[in-house]
């Protein structure tokens, strides 16, 4: 069950406040990022709401931000319709068919279900990669940014986009974790602790994890719209299911089941992989050999191992004082 | 009220069940006996939809329950508390309380967190404690608890005494006895022959998968032939 400990509110307002501080100072470079690490961060909670606390194990997190920001692009670039209206419907359609895709994958169970999500990220990546329309191999330009004039922002200049990006990080956040802390959480979290107690207990346990697929892909479709807006370009590549994988490498590399984790992993690997590649080709060694140490230290992450090491240090406090 | 005609069922090659035929009547306990083995929790299990149904029928109030989901078979009425108590470890004794209560439907009133605590006055002093931190009594009481919030007409309870102190055990059988009196109907599977006999109002005694006896509580207390030759005492 999730609970918005005071840790966690204090981590969450400190990496925000830490990225605001990085677009003001950090220069154009600093910003591309930001806006970087609060894209993967969103795609990454999206998946800790369903793998931490649903104990559903997503592949193809990938293809519903890659199927929300083509959808954002086509109606943009292709069909000229407003941002602000294609921003809407970009969302709705990943809910949409996350919650298709889950409803179908609920039927199945562990490796299965992996396979399930993979297999029907694939068919998304295929449908899109063929359609002569979305430009297939060449992916599509001329993907149109919102237009905040009105209320004075110029949403074509970096600063402004990447605080927009850290704003929708912290709103995803927050919808996570009221999802969580409602009946609803209360019923993912004992789908993901014993299935056949809540099916005798009248739960339509299928139901229950389509919903909470389908609200992830929400999460995931925000983070496509604003990833087809950042580079005002769509590729398949945004829709391969190695997106996928990096993902679920941020939660375990953050902490799975922890909301704050993925937030903590996306920037760490953002910023990680930013820093050593410009030293050497080989940052993927150094990524791999931090998220063995994680999983080998416990498996609780980043910030799962810092929350764990503040508790045990508060309960042993408390023990001297009594 | 459940009328179960010669079932048969099992887990994978392994067949539990042979014919089993039982009767659990509204307003009464029945409970159901047996050794280890014996079949008494597949009955249960097959009942809630968890196992299937090789052959013969299941019925609730004259309906089949045969090839219903689990889910559907809870919301016809029937409420199961398992042998393993399942209570979900990562939330309060409240949430798991409200979980149930989530789900019990809204012209079925019987049961609210109030009158559960009045039970169970136990669990009103632990309500924000997690699963977690509950003594094996105590998680018994909020996995009977939980089952009530659901607003059952029938109650299933699978070996709710086993390794609980004795002072547990008979709190647990004061509380049944109060459900018996309120007009609960209750399906109870145990191993403690004289704690059932103290509830039941029938008894059906299990034997390698088939019903092998049936009567009173009394009566089993004075058949030493069935005791000795069914339930090992």
């Amino acid at each position: 069950m999730f609970h918005q400990t005071a840790l966690k509110s204090v981590t969450l307002v400190i990496l925000l406040l830490g990225l605001g501080a990085y677009v003001q100072t950090g220069g154009y470079y600093g910003r591309e990022l930001v806006i970087e690490a609060c894209i993967l961060a969103m795609l990454a909670l999206s998946v800790d709401v369903v793998a931490g606390y649903g104990g559903m194990i997503s592949m193809c997190h990938g293809a519903l931000l890659g199927a929300a920001a083509y959808a954002f692009a086509a109606m943009t670039a292709l069909l000229g319709w407003p941002p602000s209206l294609s921003f809407v419907i970009a969302i709705v359609a990943s809910t949409l068919l996350a919650t298709a895709i889950g409803a179908v994958s609920s039927r199945t169970q562990g490796i299965f279900f992996i396979m399930a999500t993979l297999a029907f990220g694939q068919m998304v990546y295929v449908m899109i990669f063929d359609a002569p329309m979305l430009g297939g191999d060449d992916g599509m330009a001329g993907v149109k940014r919102l237009n905040l004039d009105l209320v004075g922002i110029n949403f074509k200049k970096s600063a402004p986009f990447a605080f927009a990006c850290i704003a929708l990080l912290a709103l995803s956040y927050g919808l996570a974790a009221l999802m969580l802390r409602s009946g609803f959480g209360r019923t993912l979290s004992g789908v993901k602790a014993n299935e056949d107690r809540l099916r005798a207990l009248g739960v339509r346990v299928w139901w229950v994890k389509a919903r909470a697929f389908g609200f992830s892909g929400l999460l995931a479709g925000i983070a496509g719209v604003m990833a087809a807006q950042h580079t005002q370009f769509v590729s398949p590549e945004l829709l391969l299911w190695t997106l996928s994988g990096e993902a679920l490498v941020v939660v375990i590399l953050g902490g799975l089941g922890t909301l704050v984790g993925p937030l903590v992993g996306a920037i760490a690997l953002v910023f990680v992989k930013h820093e050593i590649s410009s030293v050497t080709h080989y940052w993927h060694l150094f990524i791999g050999i931090a998220l063995i140490l994680t999983v080998l230290a416990g498996g609780r992450g980043l910030y799962g191992q810092f929350e764990y090491v503040v508790t045990r240090a508060r309960r042993r406090r408390a023990k001297d004082h009594a | 009220m459940l009328e179960i005609s010669s079932l048969d069922s099992g887990y994978g090659d392994t067949q539990v069940l042979f014919s089993l035929d039982l009767n659990a009547r509204e307003g009464e306990v029945t409970a159901l006996l047996g050794r280890n083995g014996a079949g008494k929790s597949t009955t249960l299990k097959t009942v809630m939809g968890l196992l299937p149904v090789r052959a013969g029928t299941i019925t609730f109030d004259g309906a089949p329950l045969a090839g219903l989901s689990p889910h559907a078979i809870a919301h016809r009425g029937i409420a199961y508390v398992p042998e393993t108590r399942d209570i979900f470890k990562s939330l309060s004794v409240r949430e798991n309380l409200e979980l149930a209560a989530r789900i019990s439907p809204p012209e079925r009133t019987t049961w609210t967190l109030e009158s559960v605590m009045q039970l169970f006055p136990r669990l009103g002093e632990r309500l924000d404690n997690g699963g977690n931190q509950l003594s094996g009594g105590e998680q018994q009481m909020l996995a009977i608890a939980r089952g009530l919030l659901m607003n059952p007409r029938l109650l299933i309870l699978d070996e709710p005494t086993e390794g609980l102190a004795p002072i547990i055990v008979k709190q647990i059988g004061d509380a049944l006895l109060s459900l018996k009196s309120s007009g609960l109907s209750i399906l109870l599977v145990e191993q403690k022959l004289r704690f059932a006999a103290r509830l039941a109002d029938h008894v059906t005694v299990l034997g390698r998968g088939a019903a092998v006896w049936n009567g009173s509580g009394d009566e089993l207390l004075q058949d030493e032939d069935t005791k000795s030759r069914w339930l090992g005492v």
